[in-house]
């Protein structure tokens, strides 16, 4: 009996010898690493330390929108040269009237829709060259029509990716900095795990690197090929609802174009972002042309792409030649082409 | 699939659960090993499955052809010659069409076709020609006997930790293991294997992807106008050090997985920067390919006889062979052939009676000595690192001119000025060294249950630490892939 006593406690002192080291063992290494995330905060937190950050900007925070510019010399200095070619607010002499293109890379990068709306069009084509938050370019309009800018049509180019951004962090997340930098409140747990992801850089390194510090963790980005959900559509017609007040008290009208991605038009993928979207943009009175009529019937899809899934420029001028024909449907008798856009 | 990837989690978890359980009956632990190494490897690509049936299956019945032939010969040229022709197709196809194409142009004359864009190599398919070459030649060499299961060569071939990146295995180091009787029930040494998953898991995600990060932009524009005057030293470094962690944890993980699975597997690097000499690197780097390569090409050709002329051609061949199987791209010629020229100017250089009155410094001369052959080789292999990482000549020479341009306000800049990447790779080095001069005082090196209990439990608190914070202290993002995935 003394002795089975004897070998337990034995074998009961080894097994805390062992968790003893092995807690001192993930300790020190867990420490050096805790020190180290502090010194050099990881990148994908930048946009969450608030006031702590050194980042600036030049935007304030609006209620509705989320933000919008300081002024219009921040909004300049952001984008001096390009506005440059606008010669704002006065008339140019310059006679075409102007289009005005908003929207991601499909727009803004090198020989995609803006390019391609440049070497085609009769008409100067304005565009930023920078891709921004959906908000951020409902603000720049809103701005640059403040300013006088009067073009002839805003196209506001839209993707499901387009609103990926906002699925994830609602407007109500938004946090702009004394410094005019856009950052996000993020969402933190309750009790002890949020002090620990307060006070301890792992466990906020954790929470962060399992997406639980979006504002919708449990939003999908590819849950938009089905449907807008509620909360996310409401923060759309919040966002779409300025744009459509700012154009019409301009009396400027724009044309929602609703671009499907590679999914949709390669695999098939349902086109519920189109469907919701589409119908929000028509109750705020915003012309909508849907794209994906243009793509569906294409025989040979793939030589649309490139690898990185951005149009080819056959795919460009494909989608061009849809925006075109849907504005001679929109408004008739007027002529906007200078170039074929099949060559 | 890759060890990084999330289904390869659901993957091990399932297959090794399953073997735990079934492992006391030898056929089902053959054939659920099998199914989770095919499983692995036609995950995303299912057409590359009937490849590697094709390998073992050819391999298999040369090898047994050989074993009962009275010209053993003939089925061990066809075998080598089915593994290196198909081998050569998948890999070298693109490669003979560009030249071809460069040349026809060149002499005005009408152009081959071109590879189609989509042309994929088949990866690790470098690794399972170069062991199932070794299995042939030891079963002709009589060093090994032919496998009679077509199902153990299989999972010999196939066994997924060594699979797509070595290590290169002889059959007496895995083959032998899988016989009946010999298949191992347990696992071999769990904690050194879990600490070793550790620390291949830790070399990859966090350094290697890291260092990833930081110096691609600069070889993708070496010869660009945008790095005109940026000092490439430090990101040659750092690419050194990038190829090592992606490497040497790759075979950290491999080894750890088979470990988990009984098998004792060969280390195939030993320390390779701290070499004196380029014979002395290739002692320590990728050391199962080196080990191949003097086993069935140097020796087999001649080696160290026929004279000087001879024993050089036979180095120079190696090297460039050596060179061309890593990557379809004349770059990697020139690199192994790089390396064959500092084998030769070694040899050179140990006729010399200098050399030896340096070798018999003592003390603090020797050391410094010593130091200095560490710095002078270790720049040596960088020098090769930029043939390596760039794919064609010219941009590798820009890039080694861009060693020697230091313009202070474009000295450190981009990638190579992240304080927080150098202060990383400083910590591993000195953690390292600590943990391993402290394991003669506390007994890491000792079997695990000659060691104090403390002692294994801090050594599992290390091995759980270092997963938990590859995890946690990887770049957000796709991970890329494993470099040596592509050869």
């Amino acid at each position: 009996m003394k002795s089975q006593i004897a070998r337990c406690s034995s074998t009961a002192c080894a097994l805390g010898r062992l968790c003893l080291g092995a807690f001192l063992g993930f300790s020190f290494l867990a420490s050096l690493a805790e020190l180290f995330c502090h010194l050099f905060p990881p990148s994908e937190q930048v946009e969450y330390q608030g006031e702590s950050s050194s980042r600036a900007g030049p935007f304030v925070r609006d209620d509705e929108l989320g933000l919008r510019y300081r002024s219009w010399e921040a909004f300049e200095e952001e984008n001096g040269p390009v506005l440059d070619s606008l010669e704002l607010p006065a008339q140019t002499p310059e006679p075409r009237p102007v289009w005005a293109f908003f929207g991601n890379s499909f727009v803004q990068a090198r020989g995609m829709l803006g390019d391609t709306a440049r070497e085609i069009v009769d008409r100067r084509i304005f565009f930023l060259g920078r891709n921004e938050l959906l908000n951020v370019r409902v603000a720049q309009v809103e701005l640059l029509l403040q300013h006088g800018f009067r073009p002839e049509r805003i196209f506001m180019v839209l993707m499901p990716l387009d609103v990926a951004a906002l699925g994830r962090q609602p407007l109500l997340t938004f946090q702009i900095t004394s410094q005019g930098a856009l950052g996000y409140r993020p969402r933190m747990p309750r009790g002890p795990a949020g002090w620990a992801v307060e006070h301890l850089a792992l466990a906020k390194l954790a929470w962060f690197r399992a997406s639980l510090h979006y504002g919708n963790p449990r939003f999908r980005a590819q849950s938009l090929d089905r449907e807008i959900d509620a909360s996310l559509l409401s923060d759309l017609r919040r966002v779409f609802g300025r744009l459509a007040a700012a154009a019409g008290q301009a009396g400027v009208p724009v044309t929602a174009v609703l671009i499907p991605n590679y999914e949709q038009i390669m695999s098939g993928a349902p086109t519920g972002f189109q469907r919701d979207l589409g119908a929000l943009l028509k109750l705020l009175e915003l012309d909508v042309f849907d794209a994906m009529e243009v793509f569906e019937h294409q025989s040979e899809p793939s030589r649309l792409f490139l690898a990185d899934k951005h149009f080819t420029p056959a795919g460009n001028r494909l989608l061009l030649s849809g925006i075109l024909e849907h504005l001679r449907q929109v408004r008739p008798g007027i002529e906007y082409i200078r170039v074929s856009p099949f060559r | 699939m890759n060890f990084t990837e999330t289904p390869f989690l659901y993957l091990f978890f399932s297959v090794y659960a399953l073997w735990l359980v079934l492992r006391r009956r030898y056929a089902v632990r053959i054939l659920v090993l099998l199914a989770g190494s095919l499983l692995f490897y036609g995950y995303h690509r299912r057409e590359l499955l009937f490849l590697i049936a094709a390998y073992c299956f050819v391999d298999w019945t040369a090898a047994r052809w050989i074993s009962r032939s009275r010209r053993p010969r003939i089925p061990l040229l066809a075998g080598v010659t089915f593994n290196l022709a198909v081998l050569a197709f998948w890999k070298y196809t693109p490669l003979v069409l560009q030249s071809a194409g460069s040349l026809a142009r060149f002499m005005n004359l009408p152009e081959p076709m071109a590879a189609p864009s989509s042309w994929v190599i088949p990866y690790g398919i470098s690794f399972y020609a170069f062991t199932g070459i070794a299995y042939l030649v030891d079963v002709y060499r009589q060093s090994c006997r032919a496998e009679s299961s077509f199902w153990r060569y299989s999972l010999y071939i196939t066994f997924f930790p060594h699979l797509v990146a070595g290590p290169i295995l002889r059959p007496r180091e895995f083959l032998a293991d899988l016989q009946p009787g010999c298949m191992p029930v347990r696992p071999h040494r769990p904690l050194e294997a879990v600490l070793l998953l550790g620390r291949g898991f830790f070399k990859k995600m966090v350094l290697a992807d890291r260092i990833a990060l930081a110096v691609d932009p600069f070889f993708a524009h070496s010869a660009d106008p945008s790095t005109a005057g940026v000092w490439g030293l430090p990101y040659v470094y750092l690419y050194a050090f990038q190829i090592y962690f992606d490497f040497s944890g790759y075979t950290d993980i491999a080894r750890g997985l088979a470990m988990l699975f009984g098998f004792r597997w060969p280390d195939n690097f030993r320390l390779p920067y701290l070499a004196g000499s380029v014979r002395d690197f290739w002692r320590r780097w990728h050391m199962t390919l080196s080990r191949f390569l003097k086993d069935y090409l140097y020796i087999p050709l001649g080696g160290n006889r026929g004279g000087r002329l001879r024993a050089a051609a036979n180095i120079m061949l190696t090297m460039l062979l050596g060179g061309i199987w890593h990557g379809a791209s004349w770059n990697f010629m020139l690199w192994g052939g790089f390396h064959g020229v500092l084998l030769l100017l070694h040899r050179g250089w140990e006729a010399c009676a200098w050399r030896f009155r340096l070798q018999g410094l003592a003390g603090i001369p020797a050391r410094l000595w010593h130091g200095l052959c560490v710095a002078f080789t270790f720049h040596l292999v960088c020098l090769g690192w930029c043939f390596f990482r760039l794919s064609n000549p010219a941009q590798s020479l820009s890039c080694i001119r861009s060693w020697f341009v230091f313009d202070r306000d474009k000295a450190w800049v981009g990638g190579a000025a992240d304080a927080s990447l150098w202060l990383l790779l400083l910590s591993y080095g000195l953690l390292t060294a600590l943990l391993h001069y402290s394991g003669r005082i506390f007994g890491w090196q000792r079997e695990e249950h000659s060691r104090e209990p403390w002692v294994q439990g801090f050594a599992w608190g290390l091995a759980s630490a270092m997963l938990l914070l590859a995890v946690l202290l990887s770049p957000p993002g796709n991970a890329p892939p494993f470099l040596y995935f592509q050869f």
